[in-house]
């Protein structure tokens, strides 16, 4: 090892990965040696999308600006708190139900983690490639099932020195939110739920009229803890500045780029000095150089880092906590302060205004760098085209917590006889406590080489070949030991006259993960490909100016397989204890962990490809991918074969089968009508998947089965209506899980035997990863206007509303107008919503397609309107050019949601819409 | 220094690929485990956590739940004619409607009895092993293990009859397609791993080590299975349901009274073993005392054997909520309690030894006080005494604890009357071998192989042995005579002293009257209590049916569950 390390250190060259070329790249790249393939003779399938269209919409994650750019990429939002605002990315869907699915992340040819990624600014993002076929990723091996996301960043061109500055200011709403009803209608809610469960009334009729006339705050009080926690509005700031350019000899791209985000929670600074505001930013810096050494040799060197802070108001570091308790605390518990001096809270409920004001805050600092210096010799002396790399990288990601952090006495206000008001204090002042013990990191270094083969034979011989070695080893908090990974990989593509492209590409690649013997794994795959407009008939014809068609077979692995880790080793672990004597003393046990596997392996994927690429008519364009997945080897316990008398826990097995397939379709049409440019573009793709064999237990009736269904398949009772009257109830199949009552949900008897129970789960619905995406994206430039619009939709997807913004009273929580609809004696025909009752109930909130919802939607992701200046005045003061910009994400969705919530973020930190204003000015 | 790139990218494609190995780690792996006397006895503790089982439930219903002890929710009382567990939703119900199907088992012990008798054969293999035990300890810590297999083998004999024999440690490239055994082969292996571990055992475990496995233990578990073996279930050629050429998987094929000699003798053995090393039954506290303290008082020294699988336990969980009626101490959904039939209760002579009327009337409170000390040790009928805190159960009509007490009558055995909410946590410890057992398994087999009144030169006959336990009661002397009448007699006497204990569900099956009419099926009796005006002293009391219960004739045994049926290597028992 040590001799490896030094070895690296010393070392190295250059590789890039597999991808496009793209012209300015093909200028950067002429004189150091590169294995990548330019456009024409790829042929697997890749989709990709340049940095420069993601700056717009970018807010705080990278992550959310990929809705809909790069088909085949399933994105799916899941929360826009700042700095934990990742949606759900899947490369053509889910294509495996062990518990890795993840896309394995590549940056600048290194091994990498979504994290990294996502603390990238757009702005040196040169490009981001999906590798979606065997052909494409095969290189990745063992961790190209899922999709490989291949993130190149910027480099300088041979020009001289371009400076771009930037500055953005907007602000941040919540979409929708949940109407929670004020306090006369809550304690009248509520009243009704007792009642509907015989209980007595809990508000009097006198408590009633006092919340009804609102005249006395301090014991009839009307809070709206939403508002009093949340702002309607946040500001955000992005600016960045960029300087690149160079020689012969030396090219640069240097960038930093600054972030401010702050949040919705209101701001408590005023009460306390200690207290902060919700903030999240992040500083990115960056210096890629690339130095032509000799005539023979090149270097580049990669220092990427951010910084980020994150501070949250209140004991923990997401915001659920805060959002939650005001979606729990009753709108007439306790007015927000009693007094100037001292906040409201009963013995049940703290504050949630006082978690802003009086907790103190939780804040992390995060520090990464991304480094790597590679080397390139040409080796033209051997043989022309040949030539030599080694490469060294270092990541780090680390985050240390400041927190501080107390307890606050609340008080509730108290009536006696004589009219007095005083007050019971719940709790205690303590003083600030600070602790900086926490820390987490994930840090790695990996190295590579490689020797590549790129040279033209004649006219018409094109010949493209490299192979490479590379490990990477990486540490991360909370693990005992490092993840070691030694991988060899090549390609070989040959074409004749760019007509026809044939390709091999390998790897094989090896897992700490895994027992000796049967550590590396070979993977290959092939691809060919036919430009029919190369070929003589379709050379000069108007119509097709290009016709490609593609076809790729391969085999990749999943290295990600889940269960614990050296599995092939039999563990032993503590047991509890066994209390023996008349004294009952704890001996302790140790037993038998879950049977080692001695052939652990991980998932294996056959992928098949073909696709089409064309432009027709000068301006319209096409590409389609169809595909088709087979995963196996995919870890299951084998509930199906193994007998119980045996007596160990099962084995997790590599015996799953999973299938996906589906397509890609990208329709476009481009055209320039002197000073008016436009495109409009369209596209879809789909992936649907299925479970072919988990080797799940035998199943009493057939539709309990996974096997069969998509991985994911949500089991629901099937609601059928509301329960009319006691002689529905005794007509109907019984419900096992509470008593019933009119105004109950009623569920259907799938299995026919007269009892509602566990056996009445019925497969209803999708997962919440759509299987259908769509995008509409277009763009239009006239003179210095510029307008970018994006539409993009989801289909075959179930949302399940859940939590307190949806279950009346249920989990201490409250009531939204969602429940206005009742069901009541009255309102029999027209409810919309079981009767009320308080905590508990567990007939009505069962888990069932009662709460399930369409999740089908169409988003305007982005919005864009651009000016750019380039007056003759400007030029002479040094300017380039001027573009003010205005734009909008998310500005509204479509969808099945009834107001209530958006379709993607369903509880908690609202789902945001992003206004703003900005400029950027190129010297 | 140019050619460095090259240099490198041979560097790298010569890293061995031992660059791949795990480096040592802090894990425990098997020869830890049998490294030194600590570890192994860590992993003894885990095979009396996996291999003793309890009478007492630690789950909660409908819920396979996770205690590696008894994952059932409450005691098997409820599941025959002793009583009723008030809450439908627990699982005992389930037997008593015949609703126990492959699809529906009734035996949450299954996988944690497999996962003990590998753990033994693994001490088997490798106790020796151990470097700093003397060869004595390594034999006496084999012998353990193989009594707790012994135990685990006779539960699943109980269970289903014949089960696969697993003698070794299994790798899992062995052939893993183990069919069945005969009962004739479980009932050997059961014998000969007590056999072969009896030299290495102690004689008794005393104070700290109450609650490992001794000799009384060992042959306590010999006396049982040898009874059962030679019980009409078993011992016998025409099995309940025919399953042909698989008879001998749910009997032994012809019927031989020598068994019932050899049931006898092992029962000697375990009363002679208790003579010399101090176990007696309980006599010194007073009639109307000594059942009670041997069921309430832990490691008295009636007490062979013991499950110790927990320490202090909040009486608002299990096993204490499914225990305790609803309007005493309820608990976590429990909020159950069980009530005793009137079936049961009808049993229970009165102090002369007289049999005692249940026809309805005006005394109620008369009719329970003259009955045997054993009733009120066990049952807490109206105006009786739960605890300090509650000395006395409302449980006539409007009376504040008689919510579901469908039999008129609530059962306490088993929940210590010091639970209370002052001690609102306590140990519970379940006595699995008690020496009153024993006594009445020696005069069954006795009875059945030798009359009532010849004792064969042992030291006691029979009949002797009934009046022993009787006699501690204060109850006469029995006086059935002749062989059949006799029987009939000794059955009775297991129903009293053993009641509530986990025998009954089993008896009736391997006597093979669970299929009488109010047994296993027909009506189950309650009885109904009412105030008299005027008089705060008596109750008025009506017998009613509160269940009617069925019975299917498959359920002489339990049936295996569907997911291990179809993976193809287990015969289902007949019916179902």
């Amino acid at each position: 090892m040590i001799f490896l390390g030094l070895a690296v250190l010393m070392c190295s060259a250059s590789i890039r990965m597999y991808g496009r070329e793209v012209s300015d790249t093909l200028d950067r790249w002429q004189d150091i040696p590169s294995s990548d393939l330019p456009e024409w003779q790829i042929a697997g399938a890749v989709s990709r999308v340049d940095g420069g269209l993601l700056e717009d919409s970018y807010v705080s994650n990278v992550s959310n600006t990929l809705f809909g750019r790069l088909p085949g990429l399933t994105v799916s939002g899941s929360g826009a708190e700042p700095g934990s605002d990742s949606p759900v990315m899947a490369g053509r869907g889910i294509g495996t139900f062990g518990s890795g699915s993840g896309l394995f992340f590549v940056i600048d040819g290194f091994a990498s983690t979504r994290d990294f990624f996502e603390r990238l600014s757009p702005g040196e993002i040169e490009s981001v490639e999906l590798l979606k076929d065997a052909a494409a990723s095969a290189l990745y091996g063992s961790r190209a099932a899922n999709g490989v996301l291949l993130v190149r960043t910027r480099h300088g061109a041979a020009s001289p020195l371009k400076i771009e500055f930037g500055a953005k200011a907007g602000f941040q709403q919540p979409l929708r939110l949940p109407e929670w009803l004020g306090s006369y209608d809550y304690a009248s809610l509520y009243n009704e739920a007792l009642k509907n469960e015989g209980k007595d009334a809990l508000y009097s009729r006198s408590d009633m009229e006092a919340y009804l006339a609102g005249d006395s705050p301090m014991m009839y009080p009307d809070v709206n803890w939403q508002d009093e926690v949340l702002s309607r509005m946040s500001p955000y700031y992005v600016y960045n500045l960029t300087a690149s350019g160079g020689g012969n000899a030396v090219r640069y791209f240097v960038h930093f780029n600054g972030l401010n985000n702050y949040g919705l929670l209101r701001n408590p600074s005023g009460v306390h000095d200690f207290a902060r505001k919700q903030s999240f930013s992040r500083y990115n810096f960056r210096t890629n150089v690339d130095v032509i050494l000799s005539r023979r040799l090149s270097a580049s060197v990669i220092l990427g880092g951010s910084i980020e802070d994150k501070v949250t108001p209140g004991s923990n570091e997401s915001t659920w906590n805060i959002i939650d308790l005001a979606a729990t605390v009753p709108p007439g518990a306790f007015p927000v302060l009693v007094t100037a001096d001292k906040v409201g809270g009963n013995s049940v409920y703290e504050n949630p205004v006082a978690e802003l004001t009086e907790k103190g805050y939780i804040s992390y600092n995060g520090r990464t760098a991304q480094a790597s210096l590679r080397l390139v010799e040409k080796l033209d002396f051997i043989t022309e085209g040949l030539s030599i790399g080694g490469a060294v990288s270092f990541n780090n990601w680390y985050k240390s917590y400041s927190n501080k952090t107390r307890s606050y006495a609340r008080y509730s206000p108290v009536k006696d006889s004589s009219g007095e008001i005083s007050f019971t204090q719940y709790g205690e002042d303590t003083s600030l406590g600070g602790d900086e013990s926490s820390s987490w990191q994930w840090r790695n270094i990996a190295a590579n080489g490689n020797v590549c083969y790129n040279r033209i034979f004649g006219s018409k011989h094109y010949v493209n070949a490299m192979l490479k070695v590379d490990y990477d080893e990486y540490t991360v908090t909370g693990t005992t030991l490092p993840f070691k990974n030694l991988n060899f990989g090549g390609r070989f593509s040959y074409s004749f006259g760019k007509r026809y492209i044939a390709e091999f590409t390998f790897g094989y690649q090896g897992n700490d993960n895994f027992p000796k013997g049967s550590r590396f794994g070979f993977f290959p795959a092939g691809a060919l490909a036919w430009v029919i407009s190369e070929e003589d008939f379709l050379r000069d014809s108007p119509v097709v100016q290009n016709l490609k068609i593609r076809a790729s077979y391969g085999l990749v692995g999943n290295q990600d397989i889940g269960g614990s880790r050296y599995m092939y080793n039999q563990y032993y672990t503590w047991g509890g204890n066994y209390w023996l004597g008349s004294s009952n003393t704890g001996m302790d046990t140790y037993v038998e962990g879950e049977k080692a596997n001695p052939f652990v392996t991980w998932e294996k994927d056959r992928k098949f490809n073909i696709g089409l690429d064309a432009r027709l008519f000068s301006n319209l364009y096409l590409s389609f991918d169809w595909f088709r997945n087979h995963r196996y080897d995919i870890l299951a316990r084998p509930y199906a074969s193994v007998p119980d008398w045996l007596g160990f826990s099962k084995p997790n097995m590599n015996v799953g089968v999973a299938d996906n397939g589906g397509f890609e379709l990208v329709l476009g049409y481009s055209e320039r009508k002197k000073e008016f440019r436009y495109t409009v573009e369209a596209s879809a793709w789909y992936a649907h998947n299925k479970v072919v064999f988990n080797s799940e237990s035998p199943q009493v009736y057939d539709y309990r089965y996974s096997t069969g269904r998509i991985i994911g398949q949500p089991f629901a009772l099937e609601a059928i209506g509301f329960f009319r009257d006691y002689e529905d109830i005794e007509t109907s199949p019984k419900q096992i899980f509470a008593e019933v009552v009119p105004g109950d949900i009623k569920y259907k008897d799938q299995n026919n035997d007269g009892i509602i129970n566990e056996d009445d789960f019925y497969p209803v619905g999708y997962t919440s990863l759509p299987e259908i995406s769509m995008a509409l994206n277009l763009q239009f430039e006239y003179k210095g206007f510029d307008l970018g619009i994006l539409f993009q939709g989801a289909a075959n997807r179930t949302v399940y509303l859940e939590g307190k913004a949806y279950h009346a009273f249920q989990n201490n929580g409250k009531v939204t107008t969602m429940a206005l609809g009742r069901w009541t004696e009255q309102t029999a025909d027209t409810a919309t919503y079981p009767r009320l009752s308080t905590n508990g109930n567990k007939n009505n909130y069962q888990y069932s397609s009662f709460w399930q919802r369409k999740g089908d939607f169409l988003k305007l992701r982005s919005l864009v309107f651009g000016y750019t200046v380039t007056a003759p005045a400007l030029k002479k003061a040094g300017i380039d050019g001027i573009r003010f910009c205005l734009s909008g994400t998310n500005l509204f969705s479509l969808d099945y949601m009834q107001g209530y919530c958006d379709p993607e973020v369903l509880y908690g930190y609202p789902a945001v819409r992003t206004c703003s204003f900005g400029f950027n000015i190129k010297f | 220094m140019k050619h460095i790139p090259t240099v490198i990218f041979i560097c790298l494609l010569m890293v061995s690929c031992d660059y791949l190995d795990k480096a040592p780690g802090v894990d425990v792996t098997e020869d830890d485990i049998f490294s030194s006397k600590t570890n192994v006895e860590t992993f003894l503790a885990s095979i009396y956590q996996k291999g003793i089982h309890s009478n007492l439930g630690y789950g909660s219903p409908n819920n396979s739940g996770d205690d590696t002890t008894n994952p059932h929710s409450s005691l098997w009382s409820g599941r025959c004619d002793e009583a009723e567990q008030c809450a439908p939703w627990y699982e005992p119900n389930n037997w008593n409607s015949a609703s126990v199907t492959a699809d529906n088992t009734d035996d949450r012990r299954w996988s944690l009895r497999w996962e003990a008798v590998r753990k033994v054969a693994l001490m088997v293999k490798r106790a020796d092993e151990v470097p700093d035990i003397t060869p004595a300890y390594a034999s006496q810590l084999k012998a353990e293990s193989r009594v707790i297999r012994a135990l685990n083998y006779f539960e699943m004999l109980k269970f289903y009859g014949g089960v696969p024999v697993i003698d070794h440690f299994i790798e899992v490239n062995e052939n893993l397609k183990i069919p069945r055994s005969s009962v004739e082969d479980v009932v050997n292996f059961i014998i000969s791993d007590i056999d072969e571990s009896l030299p290495y055992l102690p004689d008794r475990q005393t104070g700290a080590l109450r609650g490992r496995i001794d000799k009384g233990a060992a042959l306590a578990i010999r006396s049982k299975t040898l009874l059962y073996a030679a019980s009409p279930l078993f011992n016998t050629s025409v099995p309940y349901l025919d399953m042909g050429e698989n008879n001998n998987l749910i009997c032994f094929g012809n019927e031989d009274p020598e068994r019932w000699e050899d049931a006898a003798y092992a029962a000697k053995e375990c009363l002679d073993w208790a003579e010399e090393n101090g176990c007696h039954l309980v006599t010194d506290q007073g009639v109307s005392q000594n059942y009670r303290y041997a069921w309430e008082q832990y490691d008295n020294p009636e007490i062979i054997l013991a499950e110790k699988a927990h320490n202090a336990i909040g009486k608002w969980t299990w096993p204490w909520s499914s225990m305790a009626p609803p309007n005493v101490y309820p608990g976590n959904s429990g909020q159950s309690g069980i009530t005793v039939t009137l079936n049961h209760v009808r049993k229970y002579e009165k102090k002369d030894g007289s049999i005692q009327t249940w026809e309805g009337g005006d005394d109620l409170q008369k009719k329970m006080s003259e009955l045997d000390f054993r009733f009120e040790a066990c049952i807490v009928g109206n105006l009786g005494r739960w605890n300090s805190e509650f000395p006395a159960l409302e449980l006539y009509e409007g009376g504040k604890h008689a919510n579901t007490c469908f039999g008129g009558f609530w059962l306490h055995k088993h929940y210590p009357s010091i639970i209370s909410e002052t001690v609102w946590q306590y140990v519970p410890n379940s006595t699995l071998f008690q020496l009153n057992e024993i006594y009445l398994n020696y005069a069954e087999a006795m009875n059945e192989a030798y009359g009532p009144d010849n004792s064969n030169g042992f030291e006691l006959t029979a009949r002797q042995a009934v009046n022993i336990v009787r006699a501690r009661s204060g109850m006469p002397e029995v006086e059935a005579s002749g062989k059949d009448a006799f029987r009939q007699a000794v059955r009775h006497e297991r129903d009293i002293e053993l009641a509530f204990d986990n025998h009954r569900f089993w008896d009736i099956r391997r006597w093979m009257i669970a299929e009488e009419e109010g047994v296993m099926t027909g009506d189950m009796y309650g009885i109904r209590i009412t105030r008299i005006e005027g008089n705060p002293k008596e109750y008025h009391y009506e017998p009613y049916v509160f269940e009617t219960r069925s019975w299917n004739r498959r359920g002489y045994l339990h049936p295996f569950s569907t997911n291990e049926v179809n993976k193809g290597y287990l015969v289902q028992n007949p019916g179902y």
